[in-house]
């Protein structure tokens, strides 16, 4: 399992990282827009993703229409602030496959990694 | 279809069903009652057979004009029979057309069983029965002759088809009684409920609400009709600035079994939305709720519908908003100008300092720095937690408050893996609003001081001002009473730079007194003990030695409950820690996070207060003793060496110039 990781913060990006160390994903990369994003998912076709929606250069939801238009089998799992509710529902009906509002805790990420994996 | 059915809309549906049934045999008996007698009067000039037909035709027509009026279907649905049964009786004997005519006997059990029930329908059945029978094996009353393998076949087979006939209105009179039970409890649900319910269904690519749904529901979708409607227009019309198109992915969503329920609740757009009630003439507002009923056939799990549920949750936002006004109040000007007036200048000014020093101390330590080790972050959160208990102690309530929510940010930082420059900025927006209130008061105060004349310090004791005012403050927050001894006149004896600590120690062992040892009146009494707590704290000087004893007659230490805490945190096996002796137990309470309260609040109970105590003094050289009984009361005993101190402090000047 190839994970990428989109996030503007480099907090956020570390975090995803070091919780999801021993789920057996092999991380491939970082990206900290979208545009940076898109890059990375041609080069690595990673099977998981995960994608913060506000960024810049290049939003979320636009890197996530592009990504399932070029391998709509990644797994998307979006992680941004829980306020954005339109915006969460509209990635989960382009093709995310799971949500998770920030601040989110190591127990739920986990979660929707095992849950991810184990669907695919 | 109004002439087989009108009148009988009050009917259960059953009784409906018989009640077009019994017309519809009667409308038809009439028509061809009335094309028999005509033709056989014109046709065949029999007048007498016509007369008889119209004669039965009419009585069909009263027959239906009774059950119009009375709905009784039963009496009516009887008399019916009975004429249906003459009628096959006639044809029996006459044989009709070729002989066929007794084939019509048939449909006797059918009607009976349905039109009368199980009892009635034998009852008549069987009467026909023993007719026919009679009727076929005396041939002299027949006026047509039958084959005798006819007879025993044809009585044979009306036998078979009635049992048929009763089995089957039995078993669909068990389903329907079973069904109405089930009917009449999701009525009384849908009657008693307290919350708008109802089931939406997927049907092609709208949402449509169920048949069914609470009487309260409605209430909430004005005079719109529900059952069967489209649920996003409904949406739609309670709030026009609503996103449906978000709406109706988000349905979509909860129609794929694959998205988690709880996951897809985070989002739900449809919480708190605002909506106009034009018959109490109010802005209101709704929150719904969906919960998925899924079926599963095979290895495939579907959701068949939704359940929808709807709450009013106007009153509950209109007391929050309420509070915030309040509380916006609160930090009025006036307010604060109020507090200032009822402290005494110089706590005031002494708080005021030291928070601003403690302030600058952690904006330095954060300034030009993203990484953040964790010792310092310790440190950070005594700084914070002193300043809230001094603004509590002298009433501040706005700044504890503050300070009590910084103080839960550094605990959210302490607790991640690699905190970062961006975790601390909530912390530190906190932090500045501390500051910024702090500095209202100092530029309000510098405004007063002209009015005050009189220098405080000299006269009043400030550790037994803030001592007094701290016990009315938590009288006042946790409802308990206790009546306080202070003797701290010794405290003018030694060093002025020892009084803050002094002060510091006391504030904390008097919270913890409120927060975990005092009982509340009730519970005193239930004790036998004096209905208020009692509080005692003396000093003395002993040669070289500072001592100062704090005691409460409250509930003690509770060394058991101490043990299994020790255990829940794993700092050993049950049985090691059985067989630590009481001495260590008791010390345990001076350990960093260590707190048996089981709730938190402002004053104490987040496990910090006695390592702070502890700290502060070891750093001057002293120690602490507790001694402690079980529903008793507590003892501390601190001590320092005075000797001691005056040298640190010669040390420390020496090192400082």
């Amino acid at each position: 399992m190839k994970l990428l990781i989109v996030d503007d913060s480099m907090i956020i990006r570390k975090s995803v990282e070091q919780f999801t160390k021993d789920l057996g994903v092999e991380l491939v990369g970082t990206a900290a827009n979208g545009v940076e994003a898109l890059e990375m998912f041609k080069k690595h076709m990673p099977d998981i993703v995960t994608l913060d929606i506000t960024m810049p250069e290049m939003d979320g939801l636009t890197a996530l229409k592009e990504m399932m238009a070029i391998n709509a089998k990644a797994k998307v799992i979006v992680i941004s602030a829980i306020s954005a509710k339109n915006a969460a529902i509209e990635a989960l009906s382009l093709g995310a496959k799971h949500f998770l509002g920030k601040p989110f805790n190591p127990e739920t990420l986990r979660a929707a990694f095992e849950k991810v994996i184990k669907n695919s | 279809m109004i002439l087989l059915t009108s009148g009988s809309t009050t009917l259960d549906p059953r009784d409906r069903r018989r009640v077009i049934l019994v017309n519809g045999i009667l409308l038809i008996g009439i028509v061809a009652l009335s094309l028999a007698g005509t033709s056989a009067y014109v046709t065949r000039g029999n007048l007498s057979l016509a007369v008889a037909d119209f004669i039965v035709a009419a009585i069909a027509a009263a027959l239906i004009v009774w059950l119009r009026l009375t709905l009784h279907i039963r009496a009516v649905g009887s008399s019916l029979l009975v004429i249906i049964g003459a009628l096959f009786t006639f044809l029996l004997i006459t044989g009709g057309d070729r002989n066929t005519g007794p084939l019509w006997t048939y449909l006797f059990p059918l009607f009976a069983f349905f039109l009368l029930g199980t009892k009635l329908g034998w009852l008549l059945t069987m009467t026909l029965f023993a007719v026919m029978a009679t009727l076929l094996f005396q041939p002299d009353w027949l006026k047509t002759v039958y084959d005798p393998a006819f007879r025993g076949r044809f009585l044979g087979s009306l036998l078979t088809l009635t049992g048929v006939a009763y089995l089957y209105e039995a078993s669909r009179k068990e389903a329907e009684s079973r069904m109405q039970v089930a009917l009449k409890e999701t009525d009384d649900i849908f009657q008693a409920i307290r919350e708008g319910l109802f089931l939406i269904q997927k049907v092609q690519d709208r949402f449509i609400v169920g048949s069914k749904s609470s009487v309260i529901t409605q209430a909430f979708f004005g005079s719109r009709a529900l059952a069967g409607s489209d649920f996003v227009s409904q949406v739609q019309t309670l709030n026009a600035r609503l996103d449906i198109s978000g709406v109706e992915k988000y349905l979509n969503l909860l129609f794929n079994v694959d998205f988690e329920e709880s996951m897809l609740e985070q989002i739900n757009p449809l919480r708190q939305i605002e909506s106009f009630d034009s018959k109490e003439k109010r802005l209101r507002f709704l929150s719904f709720g969906f919960y998925r009923v899924v079926t599963t056939s095979g290895n495939e799990r579907k959701v068949s519908s939704l359940m929808c549920t709807v709450i009013d949750e106007t009153d509950a936002l209109t007391f929050q908003k309420k509070l915030a006004e309040q509380e916006q109040h609160e930090a009025s000007q006036t307010q604060l100008l109020l507090l200032i007036l009822n402290i005494e200048p110089f706590l005031m000014k002494n708080f005021l300092q030291k928070a601003a020093e403690y302030i600058q101390e952690i904006n330095d330590l954060f300034r030009g720095t993203d990484q953040v080790e964790q010792h310092l972050l310790d440190s950070v959160y005594r700084k914070v937690h002193s300043i809230k208990g001094d603004a509590g102690a002298l009433g501040l309530k706005q700044i504890s408050e503050v300070a009590h929510s910084a103080e839960k940010r550094i605990e959210e930082i302490k607790s991640m893996a690699k905190p970062g420059g961006s975790d601390l900025f909530a912390f530190l927006t906190d932090l500045s609003q501390v500051k910024q209130k702090c500095d209202d008061i100092a530029e309000l105060q510098k405004r007063l001081s002209k009015h005050y004349h009189q220098n405080f310090e000299t006269m009043v004791n400030p550790v037994k001002v803030i001592l007094n005012k701290l016990l009315s403050t938590l009288s006042a927050e946790t409802g308990k009473t206790a009546r306080m001894r202070l003797n701290l006149e010794e405290l003018n004896r030694i060093p002025k730079k020892l009084h803050g600590l002094i002060q510091e120690i006391l504030v904390q062992l008097l919270r913890n007194s409120f927060a975990h040892g005092l009982e509340n009146v009730a519970e005193r009494k239930r004790l036998r003990k004096s209905e208020n707590g009692n509080i005692y704290v003396k000093s003395e000087i002993l040669n070289n030695l500072f001592r100062i004893t704090y005691q409460d007659d409250g509930s003690g230490l509770n060394l058991d409950r101490i043990r299994q805490k020790a255990v829940s945190l794993g700092l050993g096996t049950q049985s090691e820690i059985e067989t630590w002796p009481d001495k260590k137990i008791r010390s345990l309470i001076f350990h960093k996070g260590f707190s048996t309260a089981e709730t938190i609040t402002m004053s104490a109970g987040r496990g910090v207060g006695m390592d702070i105590i502890y700290e502060h003094v070891r750093s001057v050289g002293g120690t602490i003793k507790l001694r402690t009984q079980w529903l008793k009361g507590i003892e501390f005993v601190i001590e320092f060496d005075l000797e001691k101190l005056a040298r640190e402090q010669e040390n420390h000047e020496v090192i400082d110039s």
